[in-house]
């Protein structure tokens, strides 16, 4: 197992020896990875595996307990280049209720922007051709609440974009998801990966995605358990079911109280 | 308008407005932030703050500023903390506000008749120097609550994203709460303490079914809070019965006002919109 990987020059995001415990629990034991720029990379593992917890953890939004973690070369605790990465968390770790696609995406920008100041040009042009690039122009003025859980998950990659990145962090982009919009997400992600960006992508199953996939992590409990091609990728259990889909097709979480830890594979609070 | 003949009545006036600005400005990111009773525990912490003036004999309004801001603080950090407890942290924060404050106006020997006027609200006593205070911490809590909105949007929308975005997550939802606080004091003497938190939740519900966006919920709530704020200061000056009931109570009826309006909006918008 490849558990301490050489640092290649210039690798996006660097793991080494990753221990992380959530609420007292041991959620990854030892997790090492390195994504090489311009890759496609796929975090997988059953439901509880720590996918999740590791992609918080890449991007310093859960302390590390041993180990190391550096994107673009810079210790995580460090880095101060946001910009570089764009962000789609999981939907439902949202509150949004009346705020329209133009507000959600425009926030994107903000790691641009000074305080107090208003949008220049450039934040406006970057806002709209970034939902351009997700197909969704000219619904600026569309609510949220009122887009189906594939368009919303359309905006947030859009959001994600507008910050100009070079590595796109994307939680379980496909969930909730139906058929004709996860193909309209990974026709977008095959766009980027053209255009040179990398992308680090948590999924539950790979989808329309397993063509641009150039690598797959998966966990189990919380420890690497392959680290290569992705037809090397194991079947795991838990796969039919998708805890993340809605019944309602995603609309209920916009209106109802969202357990915070629901983005943390059901491993308690942080 | 005769009333408006009365120095009394133009401060009261004058503070109603203001505070009917402000409190739903800063409430729109205490709702979305999904802490809707947040004004509440901070309105029972400034009660200390008000016992705390009246046993030292100093200014209330400035010391009850102080002491809720602290008191924010404390239930910020104890909200980063982990809600588990969190809960009862706040809980025990909150009643322990209270009680220190009443406790405190006893030992005065005023008693709580004195906090009365702090519990629910006495427009028509305020003093030149109040007006003075009320409108520079109005100043303090619109300026950035209005020229941070994309900031602090972000924030209480998706606080992960916002760190990721590079964003100081951490100060700004210590400045939420610490406005929230100012907010909650200033607004004691237009609705009362106890009333406090409905001026800065119930605007914002009822500006949410009939507004689209974000940014245009936050104005329109300042609106209808300016507008609930004044009418019932005016109301309350004609009827002779205490300010903070009446807004409170006509904030509540321009909410439920909005329901037929909001239900129309929502089937025209989602036949026009689409998929």
């Amino acid at each position: 197992m490849p558990q301490n990987p050489t640092a290649p020059e210039g690798a996006v995001v660097l793991a080494r020896d990753v221990h992380v415990s959530l609420g007292g629990q041991p959620v990854l034991h030892g997790v090492s990875l390195t994504q090489p720029p311009g890759t496609v990379l796929a975090l997988m593992g059953a439901n509880g595996s720590g996918k999740t917890t590791l992609v918080r953890a890449l991007l310093g939004l859960v302390p590390l307990q041993r180990g190391s973690v550096e994107l673009f070369g810079t210790p995580v605790a460090r880095f101060r280049r946001w910009s570089a990465i764009g962000y789609v968390p999981q939907r439902s770790s949202l509150t949004l209720r009346n705020a329209t696609v133009g507000e959600v995406v425009a926030s994107g920008r903000l790691g641009h922007r000074r305080p107090f100041l208003p949008r220049s040009r450039r934040d406006k042009e970057q806002a709209d051709a970034a939902l351009e690039r997700v197909g969704l122009s000219g619904r600026q003025r569309d609510e949220m609440v009122h887009l189906s859980g594939g368009q919303q998950q359309r905006v947030l990659i859009a959001r994600a974009l507008a910050a100009e990145p070079q590595l796109l962090v994307m939680d379980e982009p496909l969930a909730g998801v139906d058929a004709e919009n996860q193909q309209a997400i990974a026709e977008v992600v095959a766009g980027l990966v053209s255009d040179g960006l990398s992308a680090t992508v948590v999924l539950h199953e790979m989808g329309p995605l397993a063509p641009l996939l150039s690598r797959a992590v998966v966990l189990a409990d919380g420890r690497v358990s392959h680290d290569g091609p992705v037809s090397g990728v194991p079947a795991t259990p838990g796969h039919e079911t998708d805890e993340l889909s809605p019944p309602d097709g995603g609309r209920a979480f916009l209106t109802q109280p969202v357990s915070p830890d629901h983005h943390h594979d059901d491993r308690g609070p942080h | 308008m005769d009333l408006l003949s009365y120095d009394f009545m133009q401060r009261a006036l004058l503070v109603a407005l203001l505070t009917g600005l402000m409190a739903p400005a800063i409430g729109t990111y205490v709702v979305q932030r999904r802490l809707a009773l947040l004004g509440d525990g901070l309105g029972h912490i400034a009660i200390a703050g008000v016992g705390l003036a009246l046993l030292t004999q100093s200014q209330p309004l400035p010391t009850a500023v102080v002491v809720a801001v602290l008191g924010g603080v404390l239930v910020e950090l104890l909200r980063q903390r982990g809600r588990a407890s969190g809960d009862v942290g706040l809980a025990i924060l909150f009643y322990g506000g209270l009680a220190a404050g009443v406790l405190m106006a006893g030992i005065t020997g005023a008693g709580a008749g004195a906090l009365s006027q702090y519990l629910f609200g006495s427009l028509t006593s305020l003093t030149p120097a109040d007006v003075v205070v009320v409108a520079v911490l109005t100043a303090v809590v619109l300026v950035p609550a209005l020229g941070l909105s994309p900031q602090l949007f972000a924030v209480c929308a998706d606080e992960d994203h916002a760190r990721v975005l590079g964003l100081p997550v951490r100060t700004l939802n210590f400045l939420v709460v610490v406005l929230a606080a100012v907010a909650v004091t200033v607004s004691m003497r237009t609705v009362g303490l106890l009333l406090v938190s409905a001026l800065m939740v119930v605007p914002v519900a009822a500006s949410q079914g009939v507004v689209r966006g974000f940014r245009a919920g936050l104005l329109a709530a300042m609106g209808i809070g300016a507008l609930v704020a004044v009418g019932g200061a005016v109301g309350s000056f004609y009827a002779d019965v205490a300010p903070g009931a009446l807004i409170v109570l006509i904030a509540i009826a321009v909410f439920v006002a909005t329901w037929p309006l909001a239900a129309v909006l929502e089937r025209r918008r989602r036949t026009s919109g689409g998929a």
